[in-house]
């Protein structure tokens, strides 16, 4: 027996926090799985048990982030997954942000120079600029230490700036 | 060259996609854990009511052919030694003791109350016995 069960009560705060914050959410879902369906599933058990564990209010944005990643290994992310997975980042980017026609050639090259960042980096960049973590919070997420964070941080900065120096020298 | 602010300035401008329709639809109402009593209360007292109730369906029920054992009323008996034999002699609280192998038969006679069927029922058993040996 399902000890789950949806109807409405509360689902305005639900719905507000969906609108606020799931778009985030589901980036991240899609920076650690290996395909759209895998974010989707991913994305809604992390959100439904993230949300149960606070008794119906509004978690906290690392808990959710945190069960978004051990759903994501649950699911059985290994290595060699993984390495074949980062072969179709790239050309899976371009879904994963909005359009934008005025800037489109500055964020395409941006969105691709994204996709070749490493893993590792990728995740320190989501968790920092769209997650709007801190550095501690980003390091005890995904289990290494505040300078290993900063510094992948600063690496994918990196990459990304010399990408963007081949496009505007 | 561009600096580190410039770049996250830039990457904050691509904003993430919107969620797809189907996982919206699949996110509309929030997940409603159920109270503790229906959790836990509830399930023990719908297992309660249904042992209630096969224990209630099952005498009422006919005795299916070979299925349940039948009543059965034991009509004789008994128990009869057929051989008895010393096999050692030992010392033991200061005084010897034989120890006897025995055999036994033992019967019962008995009827199924609903057929009046007749079962006879035959085994043999060893037991060692320790008998003091009579000093005259």
């Amino acid at each position: 027996m399902s000890l789950l069960s949806f109807s409405s009560p509360g689902s305005s705060r639900w719905k507000a926090w969906l609108d606020a914050h799931g778009e985030m959410f589901f980036l991240y879902s899609r920076q650690q799985t290996r395909s759209e369906a895998d974010a989707k599933d991913v994305f809604q058990d992390a959100l439904v048990e993230a949300w149960q564990k606070t008794d119906r209010r509004i978690p906290d944005k690392a808990l959710v982030f945190a069960t978004i990643r051990r759903r994501a290994i649950d699911l059985g992310r290994s290595t060699d997954r993984r390495s074949k997975r980062e072969q179709l980042v790239a050309a899976d980017l371009d879904n994963w942000f909005v359009s934008d026609f005025a800037k489109e050639d500055t964020r395409r090259f941006l969105k691709n120079a994204l996709g070749e960042l490493p893993d590792l980096q990728r995740e320190v960049l989501i968790l920092r600029v769209w997650g709007d973590l801190s550095f501690p919070a980003i390091a005890n997420l995904t289990n290494v230490t505040v300078a290993t964070a900063t510094s992948r941080y600063r690496y994918a900065l990196e990459r990304l700036r010399d990408s963007l120096a081949e496009l505007k020298p | 060259m561009k600096d580190d602010l410039e770049i996250e300035s830039m990457l904050r401008d691509l904003r993430p996609q919107q969620l797809p329709a189907d996982l919206r639809t699949r996110m509309k109402e929030p997940p409603v854990r159920t109270d503790r009593w229906k959790r836990v209360v509830a399930p023990a007292v719908l297992a309660a009511a249904a042992v209630w109730v096969v224990s209630l369906i099952l005498p009422s029920m006919p005795p299916r052919a070979g299925g349940t054992l039948e009543p059965v009323t034991i009509l004789q008996q008994q128990s009869s030694l057929i051989d008895s034999r010393v096999i050692a002699v030992i010392q033991g609280d200061g005084q010897a003791w034989e120890v006897m192998d025995q055999e036994w038969l033992d019967e019962e006679l008995a009827i199924c109350s609903s057929s009046s069927v007749q079962v006879r029922f035959t085994a043999t058993r060893r037991e060692l016995v320790y008998q003091p040996v009579p000093y005259y």
